[in-house]
């Protein structure tokens, strides 16, 4: 299956309105985590990682549609499938020899950032260190840098975490 | 228990008499407008020039 298909089908699935909105969507967050971080000269974008990133984000999200029978995936599900293919394919890569530790895991932190986005999205220092999230935040942290990533246990961690969050 | 062929033509007719269809699920996402993506955008850039951009930094 060549690659032509594949992208014919996706924006087939979800319009190439959508499937250009969802590359802004993403690309914007990157080159903004970039300039804002101050990345350059330490860690660069390799955009035909970027690129497979995409294209495998929306791939496995165009399945769930069919198995759903929805037509609007919503932001917890993006943010979820969007993380876990960033985490696994990597498109920031360092570039030079003596490392900061914040290099090394520079694809988790963004990942973080999106789902953290998600946790709070009215308020960007909400509770942040409120002991119980700390601990949570901390355990997700973890998960992200050490653990198998999968789409659906980080929706899951994002769920769980706004339902505590509406609970207090 | 049905043969095969009893079963293949059972399942055929409740296919056929819309017996089948899944539950629909909520439609429970926004469209992915370039006005909802820019308005996200902004709140995730906001996320990142704050001191807990800083902090979440720092735990990696």
């Amino acid at each position: 299956m060549g690659e032509d298909y594949i992208w014919n089908w996706l924006n087939q699935v979800f319009s190439e309105e959508y499937v250009a909105n969802f590359i802004y969507f993403l690309y914007e967050r990157v080159k903004d985590f970039f300039d804002i971080h101050k990345l350059e000269n330490r860690v660069y974008l390799n955009e035909s990682v970027f690129d497979a990133c995409v294209r495998d984000i929306l791939t496995d999200l165009a399945r769930i549609i069919p198995f759903h029978d929805i037509y609007n995936l919503n932001l917890v599900k993006i943010t979820s499938y969007s993380a876990a293919w960033i985490i696994r394919r990597k498109p920031f890569q360092v570039v030079q020899k003596n490392l900061l530790n914040e290099d090394i895991f520079v694809n988790e932190a963004f990942s973080f950032h999106l789902l953290y986005q998600v946790m709070n999205p009215r308020d960007a220092n909400k509770r942040f260190y409120n002991e119980v999230a700390c601990s949570y935040i901390n355990q997700v942290v973890y998960h992200l840098k050490y653990r198998n990533i999968h789409p659906q246990t980080i929706e899951l961690m994002l769920t769980g975490f706004n339902l505590g969050e509406n609970s207090i | 228990m049905k043969t095969p062929e009893e079963y293949t033509k059972n399942f055929m007719e409740k296919l056929k008499n819309g017996e089948l269809k899944k539950d629909n699920l909520p439609n429970n996402g926004p469209t992915l407008t370039m006005d909802y993506v820019k308005k996200e955008n902004a709140s995730f850039r906001d996320l990142l020039q704050s001191e807990t951009s800083k902090k979440i930094m720092k735990l990696f």
